[in-house]
């Protein structure tokens, strides 16, 4: 029996292979995702190792436990501990480090301190994960060092100046040395701007404190037990970590960072082997008919039914383990291109390890794969060899009445689903939420959506043939008519084969349809709550970080300035334990500091402990006028203030600054000169460009600190998200690819089968170019129907889910340039899905196709 | 009188140089004269088939040259000899005759189709008259007797007024009324408009229809009749077997 098998297999060559084709891909995928991830750990951890190597022990001031997103302050350690550290038996050698946020100068067109983060570091002496690779380290306060790669994006020298500043004015330095250190050039990671230590010190505000200190341990000391004496000597006051769990630890976090290129991967990884198993179930189905009475005779000759079930699965078997091991093969190289692709776009560059292949991802990638394959053929080979002898044996095989429960499971499914994406709808958009009592709109959103794409998989053959009619109506000529009928004749097929496409391009659509309509609607929120002509913040990386008075005093002076509201904020802890600010406002300017609506209470009552609370927050703490509330002020303690008004947003923003004290009253407790925001209104006739390009030109000194008009608050908002957009563009791409594997094999097989009357046409007078034309239309049609099918369900649930999400005033957006291109590019794939089976089908030997049994 | 095909020391070996070479045609010459119902008989293996695909470009020749006209098939490149088949030769096989997908009056409109041309309405309204088709044109091949289907299959090869029609053994699988009905039309469509059929068959009852019969034997012409019955037939075939 197997050997019957092996030479099915072998006889049918080309359809084994493409058979295999969409196992292949979908092993590729799962390989390529462990690999990848594997290697980068495994770079990422020499990288920091060979970072570290200078060092043994890394000793870090503990992380102070009410550490705030927004208090972003580095913690310090003392600079005397050195002197306890080099007390302790075994410690060699101990190098004070610095680190702290600073910013250059910004290049041409871009807002100073955008991108990630710069930081400015010192050490003295002794081991440092730093160096300085030419000229000579910094001696007086303004030399600094900069590291290859921001002297040559900036086309610096050494011997050239450059504008670095921290909170404060922007100041002119030499650059003395290039600052080299043992990670190399991670790309995607933080600038390094090397500084002198007193300088450092002084310009970071950690006068006698440090960073962390760098320690050596005598040659033959157990760096362990170092480690561990240390940490007891520096019991509360720092820690100690030896560099080879901070390397561990360092690459794991990295690697998390680019975590979400493997789940990536494994979504479609998932896609492509639920469309191969189609595929295969479609290949297995054919095959096994056309073996009808080969398996007949088997049956005549004696074997049991069971034999034969296992003859027929161990072809799938032999298939899936063969199919597997190519795809693990593929797997392996994808893994590699997408390094290569990373590296080449620019995204950043990976640390070289080579490619780790763990025996476990080539376990997981056979099982997945061989699977896949013997489950899709079960129902095929279980269906076939039910067959009785004689039947099988007798010219025409009786075909049984297909049973049609498909057609109502998916009628009654797809209904089901839409029922429940739209009652979803209705209950996001109710707030009270009495449509449906306790479900939770997205999560029967979610189930609907689910439904809906088995539903709808499901319906397929039932629309196949209506769609496709409807599809190929503006077509004419001879061929491509022939080509919607023999796409129309097998509606089973065709929408399994167009399956693929249907779900790839409906979960492309919904996730492109709810990102554009989530940033739409974002926008015109900050749009509406926006009140003023201009906003002055800081920019990049710590917008938390405040900026002196002294720039409101100067803005407000301008001619082109009306007024100027002041916002300040005050990190705490809030009521529900969360971190969070309390924001210093103003009383007289607060219409221009906030777009607030329905007001109870009255706003010039927020002086002393008075407080104002957004009503969402009020209703989630159960607070009302005159309550009193206790918040955790950091740094300061805990202060009781009384509610005097709670507010709405306009535009229905609910962020999380709900929380509003006087500005004065932030004064008092933080005893700082600094805000956080202004917001300007611009002098009558005075434009919003000309109004933000006087402001700007008015804080010129001041690094880090920007106006921006609401125009260019949006674009700035806009910024990240188109990398989401190449994301999407990415996944359709993949899902374009799976499908073609699959249109690939099915028009194959209906090649195959049709031989005889590919050889009629051929006959009585068809060319081979015509023939090409008549496979290529077929392929273009069965494309276009699954993209149909899943622009259908995009659209539908992108808008079921955006409304879900957002509920009452979401704005939807349907990209119809994505839309468009999801539509063509199907089609596309449908020529090239036909090149190889359009080939087969021209090349039929006439004779030989009409004299075919 | 005028020649519609012809072919000349026509010779076709299959698997040439190998041991299991087979000659099936062995230098046959014959002319198949224009406005006439000719056929091709023989006992199985004695060639008539290929001499018939060889005769209608489906096959070409070892040796020797096979001419639709004045044209001979040998100097063809594989596009000419399908626009010649398109254009100048009609065809009935046995069976499979029609694409399933296609509606009667799409399968007979299929090769002025293929070639791009609106069929001419008139001369197809007198076939599919003749065929009594009037009320079939719209169903599709499964829902036609075996019959019928070659009435269509007839029609379709007459619609583009070729040169010459091929059919290969069309009776082959049609219970006798319906053969009767096939073969009775072809033998109108000779007389009455002039067309020229060539049919191979190894029934005798079939072959009775013919102006013309030829007898192959072992790849060669071996006998003919000339407007025979079926007895006349059933004792030529018995004489050649004896």
């Amino acid at each position: 029996m197997l050997t019957i098998s092996l030479r099915n297999l072998w006889e049918h060559k080309l359809r084994s292979f493409l058979l295999g084709g969409a196992i292949v891909t979908g092993v590729a995928f799962v390989v390529a995702a462990f690999v990848f991830t594997d290697s980068l750990r495994a770079g990422f951890t020499s990288v920091f190792q060979s970072a570290f190597a200078a060092v043994d022990i890394q000793v870090t001031p503990i992380q102070p436990e009410d550490l705030n997103e927004f208090n972003f302050e580095l913690p310090t350690i003392p600079e005397d501990v050195a002197d306890e550290l080099l007390a302790i038996d075994g410690v060699e050698a101990v190098s004070p480090q610095i680190q702290g946020f600073v910013i250059l100068e910004p290049l041409e067109g871009e807002l100073p301190g955008f991108g990630p983060p710069t930081f400015g570091v010192a050490w003295e002496g002794g081991p440092s994960a730093f160096e300085v690779v030419d000229g000579r380290a910094p001696e007086t306060d303004l030399e600094v060092l900069l590291d290859a790669a921001t002297l040559e994006e900036r086309e610096l020298a050494i011997g050239d100046t450059i504008r670095v500043a921290t909170a404060g004015a922007f100041e002119e330095y030499e650059i003395v040395g290039e600052l080299g250190f043992a990670f190399g050039d991670i790309g995607f990671g933080p600038t390094f701007v090397g500084l002198e230590f007193e300088r450092a010190q002084e310009l970071l505000g950690m006068d006698g404190e440090v960073s962390n200190f760098g320690v050596t341990v005598v040659p033959g000391e157990d760096v362990d037990r170092v480690n561990a004496d240390i940490n007891a000597a520096l019991d509360g006051v720092g820690e100690a970590i030896t560099s080879q769990s901070a390397a561990e630890q360092s690459a794991e976090d990295l690697q998390e960072g680019l975590g979400f290129f493997n789940t990536f991967l494994l979504i479609f990884a998932g896609i492509s082997l639920v469309t191969g198993s189609f595929v295969v179930y479609n290949a297995f189905r054919v095959v096994v008919a056309q073996r009808t009475r080969e398996l007949g005779l088997l049956r005549v000759l004696g074997a049991t039914r069971a034999e034969l079930l296992r003859m027929v699965l161990t072809e799938a078997v032999i298939v899936g383990v063969v199919a597997s091991l190519i795809g693990a093969v593929f797997g392996i190289a994808a893994a590699a291109f997408i390094r290569w692709v990373i590296e080449f776009s620019g995204v950043g560059s990976l640390p070289d390890s080579g490619l780790v292949v763990e025996f476990d991802t080539l376990v997981i990638g056979l099982v997945v794969g061989t699977t896949t394959a013997a489950l899709s053929a079960l129902i095929p080979a279980f269906r076939a060899t039910g067959i009785s002898p004689m039947a099988a044996l007798r010219d025409q095989v009786e075909v049984k009445r297909a049973s049609r429960w498909w057609l109502w499971t998916g009628l009654g499914l797809t209904t089901a689903s839409v029922v429940a994406v739209v009652l979803a709808t209705m209950q996001a958009r109710d707030t009270a939420g009495a449509v449906q009592g306790n479900v939770d709109p997205i999560q029967l959103a979610g189930i609907g959506a689910l439904g809906l794409f088995v539903g709808l998989f499901l319906l397929a053959r039932a629309l196949a043939r209506p769609v496709i009619a409807g599809l190929g109506r503006p077509l004419r000529r001879l061929t491509s008519v022939i080509a919607r009928e023999n796409a129309r004749r097998t509606p089973r097929r065709t929408a399994t084969t167009a399956a693929s496409l249907m779900i790839g391009l409906g979960l492309v659509a919904t996730v492109a349809i709810l990102s554009t309509s989530v940033e739409d609607t974002i926008l015109e929120a900050v749009e509406e709550a926006f009140t003023g002509d201009a906003i002055v913040q800081p920019t990049g990386f710590n917008v938390f970080s405040g900026f002196s008075t002294e720039v409101g005093d100067r803005v407000e002076t301008l001619p082109e300035v009306d007024r100027v509201a002041r916002l300040t904020y005050l990190p705490i802890t809030d009521a529900s334990g969360i971190p969070n600010v309390a924001v210093g406002i103003e009383p007289d300017t607060i219409d221009l500091a906030i777009n607030f609506e329905d007001v109870e209470g009255s706003w010039s009552d927020v002086v002393g402990d008075g407080l104002a609370l957004q009503r969402i927050e009020a209703d989630n703490t159960g607070l009302g006028i005159g309550d009193e509330v206790t918040l955790d002020i950091i740094g300061a303690g805990e202060r009781t203030f009384v509610v005097r008004a709670i507010f709405d947003i306009g535009g229905g923003v609910s962020d999380s600054q709900s929380w509003y004290i006087n500005y004065e009253t932030v004064r008092e407790i933080n005893d700082q000169t600094t805000d956080n925001s202004l917001i300007v209104a611009a002098a009558e006739g005075v434009d919003p460009d000309a109004l933000v390009e006087a402001i700007n030109a008015e804080l010129e000194d001041f690094a880090g600190v920007t106006a921006t008009n609401i125009a260019q608050l949006i674009e700035q908002i806009r910024q990240p998200l188109l990398a989401l957009t190449g994301m999407i563009a990415g996944l359709l791409f993949l899902s374009v690819i799976v499908a073609v594997v699959g249109i690939v094999l099915t028009l194959y097989l209906a090649v195959n089968e049709r031989t005889r009357e590919i050889g009629l046409v051929r006959a009585i007078g068809m060319t081979r170019p015509q023939v090409r034309q008549m496979v290529r239309w077929e392929a273009i049609l069965i494309a276009l129907y699954g993209a149909v099918l899943g622009l259908a369900i995009g659209i539908f649930l992108g808008w079921g889910l955006t409304v879900t999400t957002i509920g009452e005033g979401s704005s939807l957006t349907i990209p119809w340039s994505w839309v468009v291109a999801g539509f063509f590019g199907s089609g596309i794939a449908g020529v090239l899905a036909s090149l190889l089976p359009a080939n087969q089908a021209a090349k039929l030997d006439v004779l030989r196709a009409i004299a075919y049994e | 009188m005028e020649v519609a095909a012809h072919v000349v020391d026509a010779r076709k070996v299959y698997g040439e140089g190998t041991t299991a070479e087979v000659v099936a045609l062995d230098g046959v010459t014959l002319d198949l004269e224009k406005g006439r119902f000719g056929a091709i008989m023989g006992p199985s293996g004695s060639g008539k088939s290929t001499l018939m695909h060889c005769m209608a470009g489906l096959d070409s020749l070892t040796e020797g040259s096979a001419w639709i006209g004045d044209v001979e098939l040998g100097s063809l490149t594989d596009k000419e000899l399908t626009i010649l088949r398109r254009d100048k030769v009609g065809f009935v096989f046995q069976a499979f005759n029609l694409v399933p997908t296609l509606t009667a009056a799409e399968n007979i409109d299929l090769p002025v189709r293929i070639a791009g041309h609106e069929p001419d309405a008139a001369w197809r309204d007198q076939v599919i008259e003749i065929l009594d088709l009037g009320d079939r044109l719209t169903h599709r091949p499964s829902e036609m007797s075996g019959g019928q289907q070659q009435r269509v299959a007839a029609a379709r090869a007459l619609a583009r007024k070729p040169d010459i029609v091929f059919a290969d053994e069309p009776s082959g699988n049609l219970d006798t009324t319906s053969a009767h009905e096939l073969l009775s039309f072809l033998r109108r469509a000779v007389d009455e408009f002039g067309q020229t059929i060539v049919m191979v068959t190894h029934d005798p009852a079939a072959a009775s229809y013919a102006d013309r019969v030829v007898f192959l034997r072992d790849g060669l012409p071996v006998a003919e009749l000339a407007d025979p019955d079926a007895n006349q037939v059933l004792d030529q075939i018995k004489q050649l077997e004896a």
